[in-house]
């Protein structure tokens, strides 16, 4: 058991170390950074690999699952986004905006487990053969930019964090490989969506090893 | 805590021992084990200190501050919790043989007695019984009169020595 004299030291000790602090941006602002930059990241890996497939601007007019299925991956960017910027300030409100993540992400599952249910006939030119990688691959330097900026802040939920920064930062070339690769329901869900899910998970556990416990 | 963030010491000395007595205050209020209340104050002080630049001015001091603490108590907690576990797995014949009178069965019935307790008298049980502490030393940490400490391990003992003998005699 510690005894209140302890206290004293401690208090004596923080005092003696205070360095005056930068102000940190708003969660809002950082998210809006944050996405901007892995979106163009992403996009720019994305493309590095390999031109969008033929005929995508006419899947997107004629299917409409294909572009429910890319709005709600967007959704699920722009809530996981904010969630996990949100999640590394104390005392921020977070549960709407999670909830709200939670909600986009089974909702692009739905919409893809739907037409695999429905066997709705798909496109399948233009299929990457390496896509799987090409999205895990693309996902990492977002991953990398949210590590630097969550450093800089102080997330309790460290593994949480690290999670939806990986899957947030995968989900955006997940995104766009609706285009720029098949957009077969049954091949979105093994060959884009479970990479995001996997750097996802190396993203837990980046978090708990390099974020700072507070 | 602005006054803090630009660097004012004595000011930031000041914020910290008030915090202290106030978390402390919080701590007893949420019913956190009174073996941790101090680890809970001083690990939050530490988190405050280095959450410090995450604070906005222009959002309330008191989510802020609660989110910190609460995480800090959890985390205290959990990791007691796990202590508490590992102790009870080899926990001492002095113990064992002090409720019951004699040997108990399996440890399997010293844990399932002891989880039967109410959380005060299990607490009163071990602090004396395990950890050693002294009625004074146990009283103080609850924050009761030692006499009424007293009669909470007795009347522990008695509980927990009837549960064990109802559980033998089964």
């Amino acid at each position: 058991m510690r005894r209140p004299d302890g206290r004293d030291a401690l208090i004596a000790a923080l005092r003696s170390e205070l360095t005056p602090t930068r102000r940190r941006v708003s969660p809002t602002v950082a998210t809006a950074a944050w996405l901007s930059v892995t979106a163009l990241i992403g996009a720019m890996a994305v493309l590095g690999f390999g031109p969008l497939r033929a005929g995508w601007s006419d899947d997107l007019r004629n299917v409409p699952g294909v572009g429910l299925e890319m709005l709600a991956g967007v959704l699920t960017v722009l809530f996981v986004g904010g969630a996990v910027l949100r999640l590394s300030v104390p005392g921020v409100p977070v549960a709407r905006t999670l909830t709200l993540a939670v909600l986009a992400t089974c909702a692009w599952l739905g919409l893809l487990v739907v037409a695999l249910l429905a066997e709705t006939p798909r496109s399948t030119w233009g299929l990457r053969p390496f896509c799987w990688a090409e999205t895990f691959l693309s996902g990492l330097p977002g991953l990398v930019l949210g590590m630097l900026l969550l450093r800089r802040r102080a997330p309790l939920h460290r593994g949480l964090c690290g999670f939806l920064t990986g899957f947030g930062a995968a989900a955006v070339p997940a995104v766009l490989m609706h285009l720029a690769c098949i957009a077969e329901p049954g091949h979105v869900l093994v060959e884009h969506l479970v990479p995001a899910g996997l750097l996802g998970l190396v993203g837990a556990g980046v978090g708990r090893l390099v974020l700072r416990k507070v | 805590m602005v006054f803090a963030q630009a660097g004012d010491e004595e000011i930031y000395g000041r914020l910290l021992e008030e915090l202290g007595s106030y978390l402390e205050a919080l701590f007893r209020r949420l019913r956190i084990h009174p073996e941790l209340i101090e680890d809970a104050v001083q690990d939050t002080l530490l988190a405050v200190h280095r959450a410090r630049a995450t604070y906005d001015a222009e959002r309330p001091f008191g989510p802020w501050l609660l989110a910190l603490a609460r995480h800090k108590a959890i985390d205290l907690e959990r990791w007691h919790g796990r202590r508490w576990a590992r102790e009870l797995q080899q926990v001492d014949t002095e113990l064992v043989s002090w409720v019951a009178g004699e040997r108990v069965e399996t440890k399997m019935d010293l844990e399932s007695a002891l989880a039967a307790l109410s959380e005060s008298a299990r607490e009163a049980l071990l602090m004396t019984k395990l950890w050693g502490l002294s009625t004074e030393e146990g009283a103080d940490a609850v924050g009761i009169a030692p006499s009424a400490f007293k009669s909470r391990v007795h009347r522990a003992v008695l509980l927990a020595r009837r549960l064990l003998q109802g559980r033998r005699s089964r």
